[in-house]
């Protein structure tokens, strides 16, 4: 039975270009499904089309048709489709209408009009669902990023919907917040038999549940299938399904533990790349720095030293005091401790909104350039860098969320920081804007600068940092290497738990190269 | 065995509270008292504040009403000019078009009239901190929850509204830290780049909880065209009435224009009465006015009857118009009548534990 039924829908925004292009395809009743691609690739749109927020909300224009559980909304508005189709929004804040959590949850049911004691049980229902009653009194705004999402997807479940959408639900998430998310999701799936269609770049922790996985290119579906299908051939895949279609295991694997199998049959044993250790210039050198807020020490007593070509990956789980410290760093917070600068610091904060005000990306850049009197050449070169070029000329706001984080590092950057201090940049970003992420932290990093990332991504860390520093409750409780600290660590990166002690699929391709020397 | 702890109060009570702290403003215009007022306006957020991010704007509430009094003073100054004032010092002075009322804007600054404004002003920062207060320890979903459903969609657009300053309060912080660490702390042109950042990313919110609303079925009304229809048919004769009203008052047929506009009223009730009837919501858990309340309630509204009585009985004057730097005159009788508005800020339960 068809729960969502996507026909022949073609759409434009205002003023722009083509977002979806005769997208047919039927969702089945009780499936999970992913919707893949690339940042700018239609799928949010193809997602707010499942309930009509396209084109009713957006504007534009709309061809074909979406009937969701019989209900066609080009004749229906998304008020009139709450009771069958919910939808969540990729940040969780944007989600909260009423102070606390309870009865956030009940306002869907308020709206339609249900009986008070109805409404009571299924309030009870929903929270025990999603594990939350014991935050049925508490205001949004205090919960942590997992618990907003979960409390999220409980206010849009409410009305008891047969389909769930969700535009990258874990995207802003932590590890642990990401997983007690995804835990819901399969709950719901599995005993409620909720139809739930999400798009994600997270996909580790998802291929593994989803019946159908979707690929959009420019507006358009260029693969549909079982994920192991369509994921074989994807930039995007899990780490360890990229390294089953490198060497050829069959069937590939979504998740480490379909991976530890083929592990157990003769497979070439890696050896490390060279660790590369800085030991150039000192650019940056802060000891027993600590930052209180209130009587709440966020950063304590935290020693960290930048030289020439150092790239530091801060991790830890949200409220660790991992943004505290880069701010500290820059600047930018009272601190206790010393903090020797000997060269110029650029920040990047988490929200890249914060720093886009310009009307082209190009004009973005200038404005650093122009106020810092700094090297007009910068922008073309961090341009490239960040694989901007294509976007130059475009508004920064129109942009998808891992662009407008290239535009905000790339708008720093260009005033000539020796040093960067990067606050959660991968936030969003696709496995291809992730890859130019870090060929500018290198190229940074290899002339001399030093890059200090504050992330809970791993792979990230694994991929360009020289240490990693882990913090909790604001101490320091780990530093080294990223082998050394990544080794053993429950979020240590797949590839290292399959194949140790490789890191990325680089360490992998420069020991196939040395062996073939 | 008990506990004593502090109890959420009703949103009415709250209400009736802040009505009352208002009228006291309005009345005892005096500076002290209007003092007395806001600091236990402060000491009720204080006390009962929700913890949530508009409670804590209230400092910016503040703020924004001594922004505002300082340029009422200031506007007063500049165009305040009564013969035989003292004069403090002279300004340059130029005198506004016809249109504009023709004032003279500048020339001399007198005594008399900016200590009078700032009188005026105080009240106005009393009552933008009454309101301010109010917002901080109310619950508004309890609030919509109360008025009329006809209402609940503009309530609820004008609750959320409210949350905007301080998540705006929030975006300038953020917005201002970023461009200091992006341009080395400098100030050309920031104002007008904060500025635009500031204003789309309120925008984006404004869009993204639209659409949260637009999903989660605000605004959906179900089978209930017949009630609509009943309610805009109301509107409509409301609307005609209050025109007969103006008609026959400029006429001078008074008797018509009371029976339109008695008419009038009844066809506005009608219209709320049927405009609640075509909203299909329904209240989740709606919390009762209890006994706690209902007294709570009663002495913040003995406040203001407190203080006319002791003002006829006392003879003390309630306002306070200066002409000299010298105190206001504080009459104990009527500051102990404001201190009925203190009864929420110290109101506890007993619970067994």
């Amino acid at each position: 039975m068809t729960s969502i039924d996507f026909r022949s829908v073609s759409f434009s925004y205002p003023h722009g270009s083509q977002a979806l292009r005769d997208i047919t395809k039927s969702i089945s009743d009780g499936s999970v499904t992913l919707v893949l691609g690339e940042s700018g690739s239609g799928k949010s749109t193809m997602l707010r089309c499942a309930n009509g927020l396209v084109p009713h909300s957006s504007g534009g224009t709309f061809t074909g048709d979406v009937v969701v559980a019989g209900r066609s909304i080009r004749s229906h508005h998304p008020r009139d489709l709450t009771d069958v189709v919910g939808f969540v929004h990729q940040d969780p804040e944007a989600h909260f209408v009423v102070d606390h959590v309870e009865g956030d949850i009940a306002f869907a049911l308020e709206n339609l009009g249900m009986a008070p004691i109805a409404m009571r049980r299924r309030v009870e229902e929903v929270l025990d669902a999603l594990g939350i009653a014991h935050l049925r009194d508490r205001d949004p705004a205090t919960l942590s990023g997992g618990e907003k999402q979960r409390c999220a997807i409980a206010g849009a479940i409410a009305a008891a919907p047969t389909a769930l959408v969700l535009d990258e639900p874990t995207s802003q998430l932590d590890p642990q917040g990401a997983d007690d998310v995804i835990a819901a999701l399969v709950r719901l799936n599995h005993d409620l038999g909720c139809t739930i269609m999400m798009a994600e770049h997270r996909l580790e922790r998802v291929a593994t549940f989803a019946d159908l996985s979707i690929r959009l290119d420019a507006g358009a579906i260029v693969a549909s299938g079982e994920p192991r299908a369509i994921l074989g051939t994807y930039d995007g895949a899990p780490i360890v399904t990229q390294l089953g279609a490198v060497l050829g295991w069959h069937p590939l694997p979504l998740n480490v533990r379909e991976a530890k199998p083929f592990v157990a049959n003769p497979v070439p044993r890696v050896s490390p790349r060279d660790e590369h250790v800085p030991n150039g210039r000192v650019l940056l050198e802060a000891r027993d720095l600590t930052v209180t807020y209130n009587v709440r020490r966020a950063v304590a007593s935290v020693d960290i030293q930048l030289c020439e070509g150092s790239v530091i990956a801060v991790l830890g789980r949200n409220g660790a005091g991992k943004s505290t410290l880069l701010r500290s760093l820059a600047g930018l917070v009272r601190h206790s401790g010393s903090i020797e600068r000997n060269a110029r610091v650029g920040f990047v904060p988490q929200n890249p909104n914060d720093l886009l005000h310009a009307s082209t990306v190009r004009a973005e850049l200038a404005t650093t350039v122009r106020m810092l009197r700094s090297d007009q050449s910068l922008i073309d070169i961090w341009l490239e860098r960040l694989a901007l070029t294509s976007h130059s000329s475009r508004h920064p706001r129109d942009l998808s969320g891992g662009e407008r984080q290239r535009v905000a590092i790339a708008a720093v950057a260009v005033g000539g920081p020796e040093i960067l201090l990067l606050d959660e940049p991968t936030r969003g970003m696709d496995a291809r804007s992730r890859d130019a992420l870090v060929r500018a932290v290198e190229a940074h990093s290899a002339r001399g600068g030093a890059v200090v990332i504050a992330t809970h991504d791993v792979e990230l860390a694994a991929a360009c940092a020289t240490s990693v520093v882990v913090l909790a409750d604001g101490e320091k409780i780990a530093d080294g290497s990223p082998r050394d600290v990544l080794t053993g660590s429950m979020f240590a990166p797949p590839l290292l738990r399959v194949l140790p002690p490789a890191l990325t699929l680089r360490d992998l391709a420069d020991l196939h190269s040395s062996e073939k020397s | 065995m008990t506990k004593a702890t502090r109890p959420r109060l009703h949103a009415l009570c709250w209400l009736a509270w802040a009505l009352s702290a208002t009228v006291c403003v309005l009345v005892a215009r005096n500076a002290v008292y209007v003092v007395i007022v806001v600091l236990i306006a402060a000491l009720c957020v204080e006390m009962h504040g929700l913890g949530n991010a508009i409670s804590r704007a209230f400092p910016v509430f503040i703020g924004l009403a001594v922004i505002f009094a300082l340029m009422r003073v200031a506007l007063d100054a500049l165009t305040g000019h009564v013969d035989g004032n003292h004069a403090w010092f002279v300004t340059p002075s130029f005198d506004l078009p016809a249109i504009f009322g023709g004032l003279q804007l500048g020339g001399q600054i007198q005594r008399e009239v900016v200590l009078a404004s700032s009188a005026d002003a105080i009240v106005v920062v009393a009552i933008i901190a009454i309101f301010g207060a109010w917002n901080a320890v109310v619950s508004h979903h309890e609030l919509l929850q109360m008025i009329p459903r006809a209402f609940r969609e503009l309530g609820l657009v004008i609750a959320i509204a409210l949350t905007f300053v301080p998540s705006t309060v929030e975006a300038v912080r953020s917005v201002r830290e970023a461009d200091t660490a992006r341009t080395g702390g400098a100030r050309r042109g920031r104002a007008s780049r904060t500025f635009v950042s500031v204003l789309q990313t309120g925008l984006d919110r404004a869009l993204s909880l639209g659409d949260s609303l637009d999903s989660r079925g605000f605004g959906h009304h179900g089978n209930t065209d017949r009630a609509e229809r009943t309610a805009v048919s109301f509107l409509a004769i409301a609307l005609v009435a209050v025109g007969a009203t103006g008609a026959a008052l400029v006429s001078n047929a008074s008797r018509v224009a009371s029976l339109m506009l008695i008419i009038a009223t009844l066809a506005i009730g009608g219209a709320v009465i049927s405009g609640s009837r075509a909203a299909t919501r329904t209240r989740y858990r709606p919390r009762p006015f209890r006994k706690l309340d209902v007294i709570i309630a009663l002495v913040a509204t003995a406040a203001p009857v407190a203080l006319a009585i002791t003002a006829s009985i006392t003879g003390a004057a309630l306002t306070w118009i200066p002409r000299d730097f010298e105190m206001p005159e504080f009459n104990l009788a009527i500051g102990a009548s404001l201190l009925l508005l203190v009864a929420p800020a110290f109101a506890i339960r007993s619970d067994q534990i």
